[in-house]
């Protein structure tokens, strides 16, 4: 049992530490919700299905769930997999074409094609970057110009 | 030093410049209240500490903090005949919140194992505090981020106690009041939550 009104330094300096717990920002619509509901509770008719919390439509609530979250994260892998693979995103590409139309795909195919080329390692990599040397001028199997270098 | 002096210090009974207690505003509500104005003052005055609350008793889910936040008040609402007006509203509040809290974590069984929330959530506690260096929040986030983690390790009626008295600002005898529970018991509740803080902040 605690002795009556006395705290150690280091219990008195765990309890502010307690008490500077981060304030955390309720929801800027928890108050209009909760009074909606409480007003709804109230003219609810006696023996009436209780209504429903009026809480965050879901793709705005993050998946708290463990479960969920694995879940989730094994559709993402299984989703990446199956685009890298070249027969699936090959059916991907036809499943589009007949969605959008041809033309319509050829388009975007151009389009991705564009970007793609425009951030590639070929544009990040300078264009020739072992440039050939020159011919030394008398070295002893140096060719004439145009010929080749096979005999 | 006394313990009660370490709380942080809220009113006991809040009213604000309206003059109104939590109390009379309560009567307004149990009278009727047609336009909700009461109740949507009473909400107001207390969304920032029971949210806060059930933040924090829930182990940081922002989610079943919100859904008990409104279950809260309406059992509160429902219960409005059984409230006496000579007790604190609040008191009687966090009462609620707490049997919530303590009931929907018997149905889940989980609330120990709550693991610290994602960096979202991490996002969402951020903290209302006036104005510091860089340096100073971020000494002052760790300090919550390390205190809120140990919190988490302790059990619920330990949790509910420290952050009854030293988070909400409730006396002892009030959060004794809240937690239905004699004086002696919140006393060594707090003194063995308090220890057992100790042993994890400081390994």
């Amino acid at each position: 049992m605690m002795r009556e009104d006395e705290l150690t330094p280091q219990e008195r300096e765990l309890g502010e530490a307690l008490g500077r717990l981060p304030r955390p920002i309720p929801p800027a619509d928890l108050t209009a919700r909760t009074v909606a509901r409480v007003r709804a509770e109230g003219s609810r008719q006696p023996g009436s299905a209780e209504p429903k919390a009026p809480t965050r439509v879901w793709w705005q609530r993050p998946i708290t769930s463990p479960i969920a979250r694995a879940a989730a994260a094994i559709v993402l892998v299984a989703a990446l997999v199956l685009v890298t693979a070249p027969r699936t995103s090959e059916r991907i590409g036809v499943f589009f074409s007949h969605l959008l139309g041809e033309r319509n795909t050829e388009k975007l195919d151009l389009f991705v094609d564009r970007v793609l080329i425009a951030i590639g390692p070929a544009n990040i990599q300078p264009e020739n970057p072992h440039p050939p040397r020159a011919p030394r001028a008398n070295g002893p199997h140096t060719t004439a110009p145009g010929a080749s270098a096979r005999v | 030093m006394p313990l009660e002096c370490t709380r942080a210090a809220p009113p006991k009974a809040m009213a604000d410049e309206s003059g109104v207690t939590d109390e009379e505003l309560f009567l307004l509500v149990r009278e009727g209240d047609p336009e909700g104005r009461a109740l949507t003052q009473l909400v107001k005055r207390h969304e920032s500490g029971l949210y806060g609350l059930l933040v924090h008793l829930t182990g940081g889910d922002v989610n079943r903090a919100d859904d008990l936040f409104q279950e809260t008040f309406l059992r509160a609402v429902r219960a409005a005949r059984t409230f006496d007006p000579q007790r604190s509203f609040r008191t009687w509040l966090m009462s609620i919140a707490v049997n919530l809290v303590r009931d929907e974590a018997r149905r889940r069984k989980v609330l120990n194992e709550v693991a610290l929330q994602s960096g979202e959530e991490r996002a969402a506690l951020q903290v209302e505090t006036p104005e510091r260096t860089p340096a100073q929040s971020a000494e002052r986030n760790d300090e919550a981020w390390r205190v809120r983690a140990s919190l988490l390790k302790l059990t619920l009626k330990e949790r509910e106690v420290v952050l009854l008295h030293f988070f909400q600002g409730l006396t002892l005898a009030e959060a004794a009041d809240a937690l239905t529970v004699p004086l002696g018991t919140v006393k060594s509740r707090l003194h063995g939550a308090l220890t057992r803080l100790k042993g994890i902040l400081e390994p």
